[in-house]
Parts: C-alpha cells; structure tokens; sequence
C-alpha cells in the first residue's frame, strides 16, 4: 500500500465515522457549487451570444473625395498594419454606388441626383481577440480619424458601448459569485474539518505521543477536503448538465461549460478544499503542540 | 542511556508547584527500573520527561543522543520512535482494531508493504497471545488484553527504551504478572525498561533497581539483588 493510498483511507474511515457531518458538509458543498456552476453556465452562454455580436463589430472609414489613388494605398497599408485589425476592405465611390442601387431595388441614383454623392471608404473588421476587448473599437476610430486623407469614421457606438457595459457586469458577477462560493466553501470544510479533528483529539494525541509527526496527523484532514470538494463539484456539475438538457428543450442552442472550465472548476473547488482543511487543522495541531514549540524557542 | 541532572519541573497553572526537585538520575541500558511511590509523587512527570512530553524548568533530561536542551520541536517524533510507551489506561485506537493499532505504528515509520506488516504484527500478536483476537476492537477486550494489546504497539518497533505508567493499574493479578512478564523478556532481550508503580511487590519481583520518589525527590535509589529479583 502506497503511503497516499494509507492516506486517502484514514481520510475515507474519517469521513465513514462520522457519516452524518459529512453528509450535511457534502450537501453544503454541493448547493454552493451548484449555484457556481448555474451563474458560470449562465455566463458562458450570455458570453456566447456577446462573441456573436462582437464579430459584427468594424468601422467603416470614409474618405475624401479627392484622395489620389496612391494615398488610398498608403491609408490601406496604415490600417492593415494595426494589431486589432483583421481584415480592411476598400469600396470606391462607383463600388459605393452600385451597392446603394442594387439596395433601393435598381433605381438610377446619378440620374436623379446629377452626381454619384458617395464617398469612397474602407470597411476594417477586427480581429476575434481585439473584438472581445472593450474600448478597442473606439480607440481605433479615434486614431485613423486622424489620419490625413479620412473624412470620418463611423461605427455602431451606443450599441458596442452597452455590449461592453453588459459584458463587464457579467464578468463582476461572475467574480463575485466566485467568490462568495469560495468563501462558504472554506466556511463549511473549515468546520467540517475542525469538528473531525477535535472528535478525533484523544487519537492525536496518541499518534502524537507513539511519534506521529504532524505531517503525517494532518494529511488525511487534508485530503478529506480535498475529497469533499471533489465531490461536491462532480456532484454540482452533474446537477448543471441535468439543468442545461432541461433548458435546452425550450432555449435551443444552450452550451455546457467547455471542459477546460470543468477541469477548472473541479480543480478549483479541491484547491480550496485542501486550503480551507490547512485553514482549519493547523491551528488545532499548533494547539496540541504547543509545548513541543516550547522546546524550540 | 537515560540521564537527569538536577531536573526541576513544575506543574501548570497557577500554584506553580513543583512536580520535581533537583532529580538527578542515570539509567544505563539493559536495565529494568522501577519507579515507586504514592500518586502525586511526580512518577509520571518523570516518565513524561523522557519522553519529552514534558520538559524541564532547571536542568537537563538526555535521552539516547538527544538532549532536553538541544532538541527541536521536529526531532521529538524521532525520539518518540525510539521510545514504546504503555499506559495504565492502555490508551489504544478506539476506532482501530488490535491489529490495525500495532500496524498503525509501522506505517507511520514507513513500513507499508501489507505482508511486510503482516508478518511483524502477528509475530507480535502471537507474542503477547492476542492473534485469535486480531480484529477485534479495544471495547471488545478485557483491561489484560488491552493492556497486551498496548505492550505490542509499543514494541512493534523494536524500541530500546520501555516506558509502563502503572501498567497494571487496571488490572487483576494474573493480568499484572502477565503483563510484567512481557515487559520483563523486552528487558532480557537488552531494552532498557522504566515502569511506574505505587506497588512495592511487584517491583520487588522485577526490578533491578528500584528508585522511590516522595513529592518530587528521590528518597531511595536502590539496586535488587539477583535473588530477589527473579524470585
């Protein structure tokens, strides 16, 4: 038997013992996590919707009229030089006008007006990663506006603005509800752990006087989080897949979280787990091992 | 092997009694000592120094190549190791069968391999004739078997010092010569055995040198002669 193997057992038989406590802290657990995982599913297909709208997001940059043809190409090299910028698009003013008679069904538009009214512009789109950024867009137009040669630079403001107001709410009550998650999971496990410990105090002491180190005391306490949490986050994801095949019947399109987030969060919740049973079990042990300390000093 | 110079203790709290005065002490290996007096004597403060349970206000308790002075908080399990200690009041795993609480012992100093144990806790058992017993739980034995039980845990890893705090407190006659019949062949076979005990005959039966201690001072320090001794 492998000295972790020894270890996860002690951990087990702890749990066993006192299979009430661990029921309640495991359904705590669970409920937390759930709730994470509900608010995070939430997220990730509002996220989803927002990407969508966010590859819509370009400029369109009208020129001059009297741009010679190699400014056009020199304005066509500054823009494709930017970072944010996927792809530019130029559109002369009889590209313009053939585009606006073919919308208003083939009416002569230079007939009726004596002129072509049309500027000629560029259409830029940004990149996938620039277009999630908030500010990029404005930015962007603010700096090719100055640009000698351009007339002005158009984009879908008030909308991009909300989209971006909208997505950074999302994130902020993402974090938050993070973090109050983890903060009622260190709550339970710490006193979860701490009731087992004490329960367990006369065995400490015991370990402690046949020469148990405290290394050896505290790793099943450890990795008793560690199960409870692992648990509790299977638990809580099975219960938001359950959730999201039951939304997926009136809201077609409903996305599970990808796995990297699940690995994340399985992986996050035993992190805090074993974190919140150091939490918990140091103190206890420096309690019981207060006058080995004495020696020490 | 063991050594006390001019070791005072005091108790906690507030009177700031002593529970020790000025002992000062030499057991050398192989020897089986006995440690007499009333309760409150201060026998058990003297058993808890060695194993550094407690540690002195004055003086200095050395023990093996470890010193009261010197040794650091991490080093005491090493010590402890070292060390079997068995209880008046056995002070098993309760939640433990006999033989995962010997076990128990081993696996903490690394010694995991299941036959590897298997071997060294029923060798043990058989010893101190709990094998037909093995699995049973500390409440389903009598004080006689616990108190086996609990010599075998704290043999299991061969220490070279034995510590019995009144080990046959709890126990009938028959028990208790059983049971001192055990920590006497763990003499013979070269470990140095201290117990703690306010009864005269048996240390009468067992010693080979009897220290007696009155409120926290030696008042009598003597060697049994070998007839009295394997009477």
């Amino acid at each position: 038997m492998s000295r972790f193997r020894f270890f996860l057992s002690e951990a087990w038989e702890i749990m066993w013992r006192d299979r009430a406590g661990t029921m309640a802290s495991l359904t705590t657990l669970t409920a937390v996590l759930f709730l994470l995982a509900v608010v995070l599913l939430a997220g990730h297909n509002i996220r989803g919707q927002a990407q969508s709208l966010e590859s819509r997001k370009g400029l369109e940059v009208f020129l001059t009229d009297e741009v010679p043809p190699e400014r056009i190409a020199e304005l066509e090299k500054a823009f494709r030089s930017f970072g944010e910028v996927g792809d530019v698009r130029y559109r002369s003013r009889g590209d313009a006008l053939r585009e606006i008679e073919q919308d208003l069904g083939g009416i002569d538009v230079v007939g009726a007006m004596g002129e072509n009214p049309l500027s000629p512009s560029f259409q830029i789109s940004l990149t996938p990663q620039a277009a999630g950024r908030a500010g990029v867009l404005q930015q962007l137009a603010k700096e090719i506006g100055s640009y000698d040669g351009v007339d002005e630079v158009v984009y879908g403001g008030s909308w991009i603005e909300t989209l971006e107001r909208g997505l950074k709410n999302l994130y902020l009550a993402t974090a938050g509800a993070g973090i109050l998650a983890a903060v009622a999971v260190l709550l339970v496990l710490w006193n979860t752990v701490k009731l087992a410990f004490l329960r367990r105090r006369e065995a400490v002491r015991i370990l402690k006087i046949v020469g148990a180190t405290s290394g050896f005391i505290r790793t099943p306490y450890l990795l008793l989080g560690g199960i409870q949490t692992a648990f509790a986050a299977l638990l809580a994801l099975g219960l938001a897949a359950l959730l999201r095949l039951a939304l997926v019947q009136m809201m077609p399109g409903v996305r599970f979280l990808p796995l990297m987030w699940g690995a994340l969060f399985l992986g996050g919740a035993v992190l805090l787990g074993i974190m919140s049973s150091v939490a918990s079990v140091e103190p206890a042990l420096r309690n019981l091992e207060r006058r080995d300390e004495a020696v020490t000093s | 092997m063991i050594g006390f110079d001019h070791v005072w203790l005091r108790y906690a709290g507030p009177s700031r009694e002593h529970a020790l005065e000025n002992v000062s002490l030499e057991i050398p290996t192989g020897e089986m000592l006995f440690v007499l007096g009333p309760s409150g004597a201060g026998k058990t403060s003297l058993l808890r120094l060695v194993t550094m349970e407690e540690m002195p206000a004055k003086g200095r308790v050395r023990v093996l190549e470890y010193d009261s002075f010197r040794i650091r908080g991490r080093e005491l399990p090493y010590l402890r190791r070292r060390i079997g200690v068995v209880y008046q009041e056995f002070r098993l795993l309760r939640d433990k069968t006999v033989f995962e609480n010997i076990a128990y012992v081993l696996r903490m100093t690394g010694v995991l391999e299941v036959p590897t144990l298997q071997r060294i806790v029923l060798r043990l058992l058989t010893q101190v004739s709990l094998y037909q017993k093995r699995n049973h739980f500390p409440d389903q034995l009598s004080g006689g078997e616990q108190q086996r039980a609990a010599i075998a845990r704290a043999l299991v890893h061969e220490p070279r010092i034995v510590l019995a705090d009144e080990p046959t407190g709890n126990l009938d006659a028959a028990s208790a010569t059983e049971v001192l019949d055990h920590l006497r062949r763990v003499n013979l076979a070269g470990a140095t055995v201290v117990v703690a005990t306010h009864d005269e005959s048996l240390a009468a039966r067992y010693a080979s040198r009897t220290v007696v201690i009155e409120s926290g001072k030696i008042v009598r320090d003597e060697r049994a002669t070998r007839s009295a001794r394997y009477q």
